[in-house]
């Protein structure tokens, strides 16, 4: 019996899942400070 | 997949990140893996840019000399050229070299950061008007050019929507629902990447000449160089807030890819040369770039005063570190020697539509400028 496909996680969702990500390391100072 | 090193990793860089359907546990750690030498490659390369960016300064400081700034953008770029034009990208690093393009919408995110929503509206909303007539200008100039030069249809299909709307990603995505060959996407993508690399060096020279502001700068990046890479390098070239401003326009002309490749994709389906399309709405879902979601939402969140000021400039920082990976990503994949194999006469058409599309929209920038005070 064929098996469903997983749903696929685009680059772009990807892309925004980290950014959020590392948003909230900074919001709740997780991630104190980022030099430039 | 086209054998031309450049395509094929802009190509990659789209399909690479997908953790799909048969993946296994250890498969995606594989594949993460595999990511590891590029990405610390492309980390090597952007910061070599900025130390050296940084050492000149410091040294015409120290000697009390005068010596022009050149960005680490462009030292990042030039690094990554010299590479994959001398001794060429090493297969290893392929897969994580790929990643600039994951890189690069990161940080688009996080850019989200440094804008207030009001800002967003307002020059969005110029930028949106602009990216209009901008749309309907490119399209019909670069089908009526492709007919003049007796291209395959559907390679100047491929590439007007490549230089309307929003380079690489928009002919992958068009090639799909029009069903057009590999070989037409990748001479349509190698002349949207040759068209960008020259524009990296041109557009700060004329923005210069003609000492456009920072936002009518970026605005004009934005509209008229049409890979995301580097219309993002050619505003920050220019200047940090020309950096954002370019990133917001591109951004704006971003989110009309759906409905161009929908359109498309009618229109060849009509013809009875491409798969129906279904649910429209779904279509456009789809097509959507969900990375300006999360631009937006950011965006919102620093306007309702969620993050203080210093997690703004971190927020603010990591963005710039993110698109310092994509820019060496953007030297790294880009191989003259394997664009040049891509024949004259849709390079060709390419240059003659880019040029006109640059002088048309820096007509346009100006008008807004005048009218709007960008």
């Amino acid at each position: 019996m064929p098996v469903a496909p997983k749903r696929r996680i685009s680059p772009d969702t990807w892309a925004v899942v980290v950014a959020l990500v590392f948003a909230a390391l900074i919001h709740f100072h997780l991630l104190k400070s980022v030099p430039w | 997949m086209s054998d031309v090193n450049s395509v094929a990793l802009a190509e990659e860089a789209v399909v690479l990140p997908e953790f799909g359907a048969q993946s296994t546990p250890s498969g995606t750690l594989r594949r993460l893996i595999e990511l590891i030498p590029g990405v610390l490659l492309l980390a090597v390369i952007g910061f070599a840019g900025k130390w050296i960016e940084q050492s000149i300064a410091a040294y015409g400081k120290s000697h009390h000399k005068v010596l022009p700034n050149i960005e680490y953008v462009l030292w990042a770029i030039l690094i990554g050229l010299a590479i994959s034009n001398t001794i060429g990208l090493p297969r290893l690093f392929r897969p994580g070299v790929a990643t600039y393009e994951f890189w690069l919408k990161a940080g688009i995110v996080l850019l989200g950061a440094r804008f207030i929503l009001g800002d967003i509206a307002r020059l969005g909303g110029i930028s949106l008007v602009l990216v209009f007539i901008e749309l309907a200008l490119a399209l019909s100039f670069m089908t009526w050019l492709g007919g003049r030069f007796k291209l395959p249809p559907k390679l100047v299909s491929l590439l007007a929507v490549g230089s309307s709307v929003c380079g690489v990603s928009a002919i992958i995505a068009a090639q799909g629902a029009i069903d057009a060959d590999e070989e037409d996407s990748s001479y349509a993508i190698a002349a949207i990447l040759a068209l960008g690399a020259i524009s990296l060096v041109l557009f700060p020279v004329v923005g210069h000449g003609l000492h456009m502001s920072d936002r009518a700068y970026g605005v004009w990046a934005g509209l008229a160089v049409d890979n995301t890479a580097e219309a993002t390098a050619a505003g920050a070239l220019y200047s940090d807030a020309a950096g954002k401003v370019a990133v917001l326009a591109k951004t704006c002309r971003n989110a009309m890819i759906g409905f161009v490749v929908l359109g498309y994709a009618i229109y060849w389906a009509s013809k009875g040369q491409a798969a129906g399309v279904g649910n429209k709405a779904v279509f456009l879902w789809k097509k959507f770039p969900k990375f300006i979601l999360g631009f937006l939402l950011i965006s919102a969140l620093a306007t309702a005063g969620v993050f203080a000021k210093p997690e703004l400039t971190a927020l603010g920082n990591l963005s710039r570190w993110a698109f310092l990976l994509t820019f060496a990503g953007v030297g790294l994949r880009t191989s003259f020697k394997d664009l040049s194999r891509q024949g004259v006469r849709p390079f060709l058409v390419g240059a003659i539509g880019e040029i006109v599309i640059a002088v048309l929209t820096l007509g346009l920038v100006f008008g807004a400028d005048r009218l709007y005070h960008l």
